[in-house]
């Protein structure tokens, strides 16, 4: 397929369609309503579905008896959404459904506002519903990588039978760039889907129910340790990220998303100056690619964690060092984008952050 | 709008009538209805005794049964209509009827 | 012998949890003898609530999702919209559908999701323990009404049927009740009927069933079915709301 200017949010909705996603069921809310928009326009092309439902909560509904009936669902929010969406995701974890959500972030809390921030990254990988589950969750850094996180979210999400989240803000939801909508198929191990309930005719008469109820405690506990299984194996095979000229970095930045990209270019600078900087870009925020922190750890003097929020995936960076190096952090909030010159500042604050 | 009107009432049963629970027609009566109760599965609600046109169960208080209710039981088969009325308003699908 | 009643093999044979007399299980026959009669039966996918009925998936003999609270006709939504050609069906209370489920139920027949939907309406909580209910009755003590239900402070009962009415990609919306063999009879027929609208594609279609909670009203399961007559049915009215076949 061609290379053509996309939007993100459009790009995802592309990918999300070319990955076998035929229903979507979501609400506006600023800065992603590209994505219902364009699924509106495109899914009845391919024989799909677009419900505008009546609010998140309902949305996550939908998805959950879309995903329970056996098809590829897509739903996309921003931050407030996403949090009415929790229960719903709780739900969708604890009856072992896969789905695909995406969170084009804004400022919060509250109403908050509507530019780029960072700081679901708790409400993201804390689980954010209630209850003992995680949510896969892939951040990418420009729109060539929303497109095939995306695509690649519904394979993990079927593999694993689990809500899976493509983290974005909103500048990735709004930038354009050229796109490839890459030729997609699944990977050729997926699960067949025999629990859907497509009706016991078609099961040979075998009751099928999607459930997360489990009023005996010993049967829950089996319940959520079957799932934390599953986990375990995710943190063992799908961990991601990307190290940049780390091999000779006295400090490694640490973001992701767009922030990342802002590191990037404050990476350059910094090299420019004479000061050895890397950067390690968590592509899986969970699982969190402590892993990579190992690969750096003998030679980095410190890390700088640069987020737009107040410091979320920051305790993760912290728990990753074990108290090895020196972390420091440098924030933005409220929607507010940092510039790479105010990250070279903070960069020479801290120890190896000055030129020898 | 009103509810049916009761059925008038029966006259009580013959002194020695007996309990017919399990079911099963006489020979002698070939349009005696059969009515079955799993019993173990009546929690004695008494929905059944309440809609009987012919008022021919009771509720037997000399046993329980195995979920600890007094269960309902067919008393007077020969007054027994075969109506299904018992069957149908059992919440626990406890009764059978054939006729 | 012919057979004049039997259990319906629309119903598994686990035995019912409720309480005697509920009338959950008649409705459960009710619904279960539908789906066998329209020979649905390895087509149906039910919708659970949050309530007593909450293990309705042990009972019927068809395949089912457990939904949050409320949300059981958002849930339906999703998977008729995949299965089109499934008969799809929710089973709610009156806390589940009439209090955090109103946008639910509303947006579902705005949609005209074609769906049908049976609303089990006791006038109370009963699973957590007798609170009140939106359809709680005006002067109805219950837990979290221990005067009886006042108009002022705590509003008056939320008539369904007749809101639902109002809206326009409604297909049949119907109210029943249960508490004598007549009315039973009624409630299987507009029961059936709401399950045939689903199968002609007409629509969103619901039967409300008035029902009893003998344990929480504090009276037996008989006086509970009387009390549906003296006091329920004067304030919910028994009829046929909409029914684009023209029958209301």
């Amino acid at each position: 397929m061609a290379r053509k200017l996309m939007k993100g949010n459009e790009a995802i909705a592309a990918a999300a369609i070319n990955a076998g996603c035929r229903h979507f069921f979501g609400y506006p809310i600023t800065p992603q309503n590209e994505i219902p928009e364009y699924m509106s326009r495109e899914l009845p092309k391919v024989g799909g579905a677009y419900v505008q439902a009546e609010s998140e909560v309902a949305a996550i509904n939908m998805i959950y008896g879309a995903a329970g009936a056996g098809a590829r669902v897509l739903t996309s929010s921003s931050s407030p959404g996403i949090s009415l969406m929790q229960e719903g995701i709780s739900y969708i974890a604890g009856a072992e459904l896969p789905c695909v959500l995406v969170n084009i972030m804004r400022g919060g809390p509250g109403l908050g506002g509507v530019q780029p921030s960072q700081a679901d990254y708790f409400q993201a990988t804390r689980g954010g519903g209630h209850g003992d589950y995680r949510v896969l969750v892939l951040a990418p850094a420009n729109l060539q990588e929303a497109v095939d996180l995306t695509q690649l979210a519904f394979d993990l999400a079927d593999r694993y039978r689990n809500p899976v989240m493509v983290l974005a803000d909103g500048m990735i939801g709004q930038l354009m760039e050229p796109v490839e909508i890459t030729p997609y198929r699944p990977a050729p191990d997926l699960p067949p889907k025999d629990w859907a309930t497509s009706g016991t005719a078609r099961s040979g008469g075998r009751q099928r129910v999607i459930n997360s109820l489990y009023l005996d405690p010993n049967d829950l506990e089996r319940h959520v340790r079957a799932i934390h299984a599953k986990y375990a194996e995710a943190e063992r095979r799908e961990t991601r990220f990307e190290l940049i000229r780390c091999e000779d970095a006295d400090v490694v930045l640490v973001a992701y998303g767009t922030t990342s990209r802002i590191a990037r270019s404050a990476l350059e600078k910094c090299r420019r100056l004479g000061l050895r900087v890397g950067l390690l870009r968590p592509i899986t925020l969970y699982p969190f690619p402590a892993a990579a922190f190992e690969q750096v750890m003998a030679r980095a003097k410190s890390f700088l964690v640069v987020e737009m929020s107040m410091g979320q995936m920051l305790d993760d960076v912290k728990i990753a060092v074990a108290g090895r190096r020196p972390v420091g952090f440098y924030g933005r909030t409220g929607g507010v984008v940092p510039t790479p010159d105010e990250v070279v500042r903070q960069v020479q604050t801290l120890p190896g952050g000055t030129a020898t | 709008m009103s509810s049916p009107p009761h059925s008038p009432p029966l006259p009580p049963p013959p002194a020695d009538a007996a309990s017919a629970s399990a079911g099963g027609h006489d020979g002698k009566r070939a349009s005696t209805p059969e009515v079955i109760f799993v019993e173990d599965l009546c929690k004695g609600c008494e929905l059944c005794l309440s809609v009987c046109p012919t008022k021919v169960l009771k509720i037997d208080t000399t046993r329980v049964n195995r979920r600890g209710y007094y269960p309902a039981v067919i008393y007077n088969l020969a007054e027994c209509s075969g109506c299904g009325a018992c069957a149908k308003i059992c919440p626990d699908s406890v009764i059978t009827v054939r006729r | 012998m012919k057979v004049v009643y039997e259990k319906s093999r629309g119903l598994t044979d686990t035995p019912m949890h409720y309480c005697p007399g509920c009338t959950h299980g008649i409705i459960h026959k009710l619904v279960a003898e539908t789906l066998v009669e329209l020979d649905v039966l390895g087509r149906a996918v039910l919708v659970c609530p949050v309530g007593c009925a909450v293990f309705a998936y042990e009972y019927f003999n068809c395949d089912a999702q457990e939904a949050a609270h409320g949300r059981a006709p958002a849930v339906a939504t999703g998977i008729k919209r995949v299965l089109p050609d499934n008969v799809v069906f929710t089973y709610q209370g009156d806390g589940d559908l009439a209090s955090i489920g109103t946008a639910e139920i509303v947006h579902a027949a705005m949609r005209g999701e074609n769906i049908t939907v049976v609303f089990v309406n006791n006038a109370i909580y009963g699973m957590t323990g007798g609170q009140m209910a939106p359809t709680t009755l005006l002067g109805q003590p219950t837990t979290t009404s221990p005067a009886g239900r006042a108009r002022v402070g705590q509003g008056a009962p939320l008539r369904v049927c007749e809101m639902l009415a109002t809206i326009d990609a409604t297909a049949y919306i119907a109210r029943t009740s249960v508490h004598t063999i007549p009315r039973l009879n009624g409630a299987k027929r507009a029961i059936k009927k709401a399950f045939q609208m689903q199968l002609d594609r007409k629509g969103f279609s619901l039967v409300e069933v008035l029902s009893t909670c003998p344990t929480n009203w504090g009276l037996s399961p008989v006086d509970a079915l009387r009390w549906v007559e003296q006091n329920m049915i004067p304030v919910y009215p028994l009829g046929v709301f909409k029914d684009v076949d023209g029958g209301s």
